[in-house]
């Protein structure tokens, strides 16, 4: 499922550029944070369940309560196996990902065929945004079209096969994984579309990087880094 | 289900082992996947029993209707303006959907909740994308995202029309 290329150099720790990458400085270490296991979020979270818990205690009475419980304690022990594996396979193949390779095939291509690469490529990109913001960010500031880096945001967000296996597979059923996938597919084509017509109109609004040289010359090619 | 489990830990072992034959990645791979764990293993248990009880104190004959079968394109715009809204990662938004399922909301009313939490992803726009790219980049890629759900849900209609409803949906 995943395009796993030979990268001899590439075993190095990759929470970093590679030194020729176009990172400006300013923004060259990503947000790392390490989350706490118990923060304010889970104790509102939990605050929620035990309140509604007691509620549904109250109104509904206790059998009702524990229909309920048991329900759900059911579908996550179910479930538990699926996310614990869906978790491995999705930091593994963040490890094996090498940002240099994104970065190559979104890169590359303008056009449609641009903005074909980026939804393939999105869409495999596994894990959460460790991987993938920092490579969209520097290919940006390097004047990459935004139309391919819209598009390849969204198709990793809303194709995210990574989180189908774990989440849509598991709990909606395939059938509606099925009709949720299919009809996301065009989703990062048109805002790839959108995008581009914006950065037309607008510029692409972003800092005065110097664009690359284009790699190919498909005269549909617009020069980015151009709303300085 | 047996099948599902059986595929998932053999793609695990697989992406395992590609790790492992690469010097330091099986290590990394390792902590990226503990690091997820730690967070969700404590939450998830949190967040559908929080879903599965608010869900069950909602009027569902009221809401059941905005966003059910017959709600047609109102409902998936509803659903999509409720997926806008949560500001969090597939914790906190699957059992949502979820509960939504249960009180009655449409396949593709659901589909627009799923496209609109992740498309508009207002939690990654805060902490990753205004950080890293800048209000330039953002705002463009927000207003690109716009139509997205409700596109998405009107296909997903489409595809309930010519395929038939999930099954076990009603």
């Amino acid at each position: 499922m995943l395009r796993i290329a030979p990268q001899p150099e590439d075993d190095k720790e990759p929470d970093h550029f590679r030194p020729g990458m176009t990172a400006p400085a300013d923004s060259a270490p990503p947000p790392r944070r390490q989350r706490k296991v118990f923060d304010a979020s889970f104790w509102i979270f939990t605050g929620i369940a035990v309140a509604g818990g007691v509620a549904v205690w109250i109104l509904r009475g206790p059998e009702r309560f524990y229909e309920i419980a048991g329900d759900d304690l059911r579908l996550i022990l179910r479930q538990m196996p699926l996310i614990v594996a869906g978790m491995l396979m999705g930091g593994f193949a963040q490890a094996l990902v090498p940002r240099d390779l994104v970065a190559r095939w979104l890169g590359r291509d303008s056009g449609w065929k641009g903005l074909a690469v980026a939804t393939v490529t999105g869409a495999m990109t596994p894990g959460g945004p460790i991987v993938s913001f920092p490579v969209v960010a520097a290919l940006a500031t390097a004047g990459a079209d935004m139309g391919a880096l819209v598009a390849y945001l969204t198709a990793w967000s809303a194709l995210a096969f990574n989180r189908v296996l774990i989440w849509e597979l598991p709990f909606m059923g395939p059938e509606f994984a099925a009709i949720r996938v299919l009809s996301a597919l065009p989703l990062p084509i048109i805002a790839g579309l959108i995008a581009r017509a914006l950065v037309e109109r607008y510029g692409t609004g972003l800092g005065s990087a110097a664009p690359p040289a284009p790699k190919d010359t498909a005269p549909s090619r617009r020069e980015g880094g151009g709303g300085a | 289900m047996i099948g599902t489990l059986v595929a998932m830990w053999g793609l695990a072992g697989a992406t395992a082992f590609l790790a492992w034959r690469r010097p330091g990645r099986f290590a990394v791979g390792l902590g990226y996947a503990k690091e997820q764990l730690l967070i969700i293993l404590p939450r998830l248990p949190i967040s559908f029993f929080a879903a599965g009880f608010i869900a069950e104190l909602l009027p569902k004959d009221q809401i059941g209707p905005l966003i059910g079968d017959g709600s047609g394109f109102t409902g998936i715009v509803i659903a999509a303006l409720f997926g806008a809204l949560i500001p969090s990662g597939p914790i906190v938004s699957f059992p949502i959907a979820i509960a939504l399922a249960k009180l009655g909301a449409g396949t593709p009313q659901l589909v627009a909740f799923i496209a609109a939490w992740s498309c508009y992803m207002i939690q990654r726009l805060l902490m990753w994308e205004i950080p890293l790219m800048g209000w330039g980049f953002a705002w463009r890629r927000m207003v690109a995202s716009i139509p997205l759900p409700f596109i998405c849900g009107l296909l997903a209609a489409g595809l309930v029309w010519l395929l038939g409803d999930v099954p076990g949906h009603n």
